[in-house]
């Protein structure tokens, strides 16, 4: 008798624990990691950790792990990663590396995971064979930033804050020659000014690899066509752009050097400071750097870009990417649309860090003032009448696509064309010699990679 | 030696060495004064001398966002299992060829002495694909083993040329006794080469210490970053902050820098082993 | 029992050896034979290698706008540090080696800096060579000059990662010191009696001494600065134009974040024959100019 109430303990015992852990798979999570960088501080990888936080807490079905590393590297942890098999479930992915990865393969086929009439804006979608493998993160266009008080000191108009308006690169140079002063108070238009010696540059023009190409799509030319089956670099609307760009420094002195500029400070602090006077930049400044400075005093605004014979600014933004070795796509989908959906990055929107990329934040004007206008969001922005002409309107009227949204290889293609294209940028080289000297290398790598 | 500084002091030469050693000792006098300034008084120019304010608060701030404590606990992760496995393999095999005769011993120490010289960053992409195919290539394995494996040839050539040195008596001695090799190198030679370890253990804790290329390539995960990966990555964010890339790089070399006082009479006669004996 | 004895003798050395062969196997050997056999592929990493021939070569020596470069580049460095750092370190020791006060005070002074992480030194380093508010540009401001691009400009930028390396050779100070300290004072006697000066001693009796230890010292100095890396990752990134772009980090480039890596073992294959050559060369002409004692 008492083994048998012995084996009923057991019996008991045993069912209890099957039944709780029964109960425990079947509530348990599915495991997703996902990667993405964080740019200066720790404090923004935090701000991300504290948004998968939300994540992990909104639902209990999927459970997310946050990998996060600086983006200087970021390449190489993802590429080592892919080597070594151990990609995570979905990542940020830096625009040049989307399509490389998608004609490797190694990306999932993302066509489903928008209903089209919630998509996000068509100028987001990285193609590949006809195929959207990743959608921008967030849109980001470049945009002319100025000091207000530097430009109402001399007197000066600000930069059209329209793309009607716009400059031409003339008006451009004219306006910067007048904010160019060096230590004797001389200003660039005037006899006797020293550029040895100037203690505030009337303007930067961003001279990145992937940004300075608009002014040549501005006359005309550009890197490439937009369909990406040209190569448009050697044409002289390009050459032309090029030098234009490269002159600012050479020849007018307006702009600083790019080593001049490696040792300046951020954009915020090189306005705030009087260092420049106007920049171009991202649209990424207004929450990464220039709230910084507004609270130091920096009254700033925003502008479009000078043209040559079109108003036109370049769109950008990095991918999120699915990885098509992970093993809980539906998860993955999941997470990502969660991730990307604005609501839930409202703070980095908000901020200026970021805009939206679902249409539908573009369409009504009640939308829009919802994130842009510094009176709902209480942070620090230009005024929505500036933002909306110079920013919102020029994103969805003017802006043309970066090429690595429908290229693959522009990180190839750009090794070749930035060899030694410090030599045209410091004035050493006319922009002509330089291209005709690589245009074949450029022209051969560019037909090797171009979609077929 | 010392003695003969007492009489006629050579004073230009005194001279010219002083303000050498000044100059020697400027980059970590600009260091330190640096990591105590506020951000503004660091930016000014003309720079001053010493901050006016010692701003101590400088460090537990950038703590913060450089967490030094966590770096300095996945370097030695690395670090002791690597001395250990250098020490160790390149002991024996340093005894090996010091005290042993056997067939292909002239073969395989000339193999040690060619990868003496054998450039280290010619392989990092097979060995790194090697890893990748292992599915080790995510983590501190990949380098950590390397030191199990002889510890490199510098090592061991050091070690043979030291016990060279040791005259065999003790060795004979002990072999009579009835001790095996194992013995006789652990019991009778150990403390004999004491200073040619230390010498070994200081290199190759600089060499780990110092190894930026091995965690770029095989460490992922932030958690895992080595100081030498956290300087790099602080440095490459904080691109004006410099108060605290000056107090991340305080905190980055202070190990070195103590354990060179500590061991400082080692860290030189290891040195000039290391470069007359070869 | 005399081939008993031999036969154990042998084992148990091949069994202490195990380690150290492995090693010599897994991390010289068969990795070369890798760089080999990678050269020949197109390999990304996301896809699985694709044979090639030669044509990883090819590129290297007609399209790639880099290698040559790179070359040139890491040459200029190595040799620059190198001789810097051997007149440098000899100057040194030369001074520590005449009667001063504190000689070891000053000893330990000048090698603390090679204890200091490479990571570090580039840091700080890098913070002085700053443009607008480095103290170097201070002190050249302190002297009517004007600011440099110390590390801006790609003519001052691998002098100044030399100084930088330059500055970390303590090692080679205190050895140098204690070859100059080994020379046997009765050979300088002899030179003294015979009528000679300092200049006499030094290059009659000191130089050829020490000879050996230059040399050996100079080979290994040249093998590791050929591989330099750090400083350039962490403060130019290859630039100014290119003039810092040294070999390992081109390889690190090409392969890791291009993820071209049958182009990167290819260019690591060169470069493998290229320092195999330049330490042959050194060999070769050693014989000129090395004094061995009793040799």
């Amino acid at each position: 008798m008492k083994v048998s109430r012995k084996l009923l303990v057991l019996a008991l015992a045993v069912s209890i624990f099957s039944v709780i852990a029964v109960s425990q798979a079947t509530a348990q999570k599915t495991e997703i990691s996902y990667m993405a960088w964080y740019n200066t501080t720790q404090s923004e990888a935090d701000q991300v950790q504290a948004t998968m936080d939300r994540f992990n807490a909104s639902q209990d079905k999927i459970h997310a792990t946050l990998i996060i590393i600086p983006r200087d590297g970021y390449e190489t942890k993802v590429n080592t990663m892919a080597a070594g098999r151990q990609l995570p479930d979905c990542t940020e992915l830096s625009e040049a590396m989307t399509l490389e990865f998608a004609s490797a393969g190694l990306l999932a086929d993302v066509s489903t995971m928008y209903p089209p009439d919630n998509a996000p804006l068509k100028s987001l979608a990285f193609t590949y064979a006809g195929k959207p493998v990743g959608y921008s993160s967030g849109n980001e266009v470049l945009l002319m930033y100025y000091n207000k008080k530097i430009f109402d000191a001399a007197k000066l108009a600000y930069p059209p804050a329209s793309a009607d308006k716009a400059w031409t690169w003339q008006q451009y140079i004219d306006v910067a020659k007048k904010l160019t002063k060096d230590k004797n108070g001389k200003t660039a238009d005037q006899a006797g000014f020293d550029p040895k010696n100037i203690v505030q540059y009337g303007t930067d023009f961003d001279r990145t690899w992937w940004m300075w190409p608009i002014a040549a799509v501005s006359n005309g030319g550009g890197l490439m066509s937009p369909d990406g089956k040209q190569l448009l670099i050697g044409k002289p609307e390009s050459i032309e752009a090029m030098q234009a760009v490269a002159d600012l420094y050479a020849k007018y002195h307006v702009a600083p050097s790019r080593s001049d500029l490696a040792a300046m400070s951020t954009l915020d602090v090189n306005l705030l400071t009087g260092k420049v006077a106007m920049a171009t930049g991202g649209q990424w400044n207004i929450g990464v750097t220039l709230a910084n400075s507004v609270k130091d005093g920096l009254d700033y605004g925003v502008g479009v870009l000078p043209k040559f014979k079109k108003a036109v600014t370049y769109n950008t933004g990095a991918p999120y990417g699915i990885f098509k070795s992970t093993k809980n796509l539906d998860a993955a989908m999941t997470f990502i649309r969660w991730w990307a959906d604005e609501k839930n990055q409202w703070p980095v929107i908000l901020n200026g860090t970021l805009m939206p990329v679902m249409a539908k934040w573009y369409q009504t004007d009640a939308n829009m003032r919802q994130w842009a206008d510094p009176d709902v969001t209480k942070t620090p922005r230009p005024a929505f009448s500036m933002y909306k002409t110079a920013v919102i309107d020029y994103a969805m009227n003017n802006a043309v696509q970066v090429p690595w949204y429908y290229f693959n290889g522009y990180t190839g293609l750009n090794d070749i064309l930035e060899s030694g294209i410090d030599n045209v940028w410091n004035g050493k080289q006319t922009a002509q010699d330089y291209i005709t000297k690589i245009l074949p290398q450029l022209q051969k790598f560019f037909d090797d990679h171009k979609a077929k | 030696m010392t003695r003969q500084s007492m009489h006629r002091v050579n004073v230009p030469v005194t001279i010219v060495i002083s303000i050498l050693a000044i100059a020697c000792i400027f980059p970590f006098f600009w260091m330190l004064r640096s990591s105590f300034m506020s951000n503004l008084e660091i930016n000014r120019y003309p720079p001053t001398l010493l901050p006016t304010l010692w701003h101590w608060e400088n460090y537990p701030q950038t703590l913060r966002t450089f967490p030094f404590g966590r770096y300095l606990l996945n370097t030695l992760t690395i670090t002791v299992p690597a001395l250990l496995g250098t020490l160790l393999t390149s002991t024996l095999a340093a005894y090996t060829f010091a005290r042993l005769n056997f067939r292909g011993k002239k073969f395989w120490f000339m193999m040690v002495i060619a990868s003496m010289l054998m450039p280290g960053a010619v392989t990092i992409i097979p060995i790194f694909l090697g890893w990748t195919q292992l599915g080790l290539s995510n983590g501190y394995v990949p380098l950590i083993v390397p030191a199990f494996l002889g510890g490199g040839g510098f090592n061991i050539f050091l070690g043979r040329q030291f016990l060279l040195t040791i005259p065999r008596d003790l060795d004979e001695a002990a072999y009579i006794d009835g001790a095996g090799h194992a013995r006789i190198l652990f019991q009778v030679l150990l403390p004999l080469i004491k200073p040619v370890l230390i010498s070994i253990f200081l290199f190759t804790f600089i060499i780990y210490w110092n190894d930026l290329l091995g965690p770029l390539i095989y460490i992922t995960r932030n958690q895992q970053n080595t100081i030498a990966q956290g300087l790099a990555n602080f440095r490459a964010g904080f691109g004006t902050d410099y108060r605290a890339i000056m107090a991340a790089c305080t905190m980055s070399i202070a190990p070195s820098v103590a354990l060179y006082f500590i061991g400082q009479r080692y860290f030189i006669e290891g040195i000039v082993l290391s470069g007359l004996k070869a | 029992m005399k081939s008993s004895r031999s036969r154990r003798t042998t084992l148990v050395a091949y069994l202490f050896l195990t380690p150290a062969i492995l090693g010599l196997v897994f991390i010289t050997v068969l990795p070369l034979l890798g760089v080999v056999g990678i050269s020949l592929t197109h390999w990304s990493g996301l896809v699985p290698p694709t044979y090639i021939g030669l044509d990883n070569y090819r590129d290297i020596f007609t399209v790639d706008p880099y290698f040559a470069r790179s070359v040139v580049a890491t040459l200029y460095f190595a040799v620059g540090a190198v001789i810097m750092g051997t007149l440098y370190a000899f100057f040194v020791a030369l001074m520590l080696n005449q009667r001063i006060p504190g000689r070891g005070f000053f000893r330990s002074v000048f090698f603390l800096p090679y204890v200091v992480p490479s990571v570090g030194a580039s840091v700080v380093w890098g913070w002085m060579y700053e443009a607008n508010f480095g103290v170097f540009n201070y002190f050249l401001s302190l002297f009517g000059f004007d600011k440099v691009q110390w590390l801006g400009n790609d003519i001052t930028a691998t002098p100044s990662i030399i100084a930088l390396t330059v500055w970390g050779l303590g090692n080679f100070i205190v050895i140098f010191l204690a070859g100059l300290q080994s020379v046997p004072t009765s050979y300088l006697e002899a030179v003294e009696i015979d009528g000679g000066r300092a200049w006499h001693k030094f290059r009659h009796v000191t130089l050829p001494l020490m000879s050996p230890i230059i040399f050996f010292n100079v080979l290994m100095s040249l093998v590791t600065n050929l591989q330099i890396f750090i400083p350039a990752r962490t403060l130019t990134k290859g630039g100014p134009n290119n003039s810092t772009l040294y070999m390992v980090l081109l390889i690190f480039r090409e392969g890791f974040e291009r993820n071209n890596f049958g182009h990167a073992a290819a260019v690591s294959l060169i470069f493998f024959l290229f320092i195999g050559a330049l330490t042959g060369l050194i060999f070769a002409t050693s014989r000129k100019w090395l004094f061995f004692e009793g040799a």
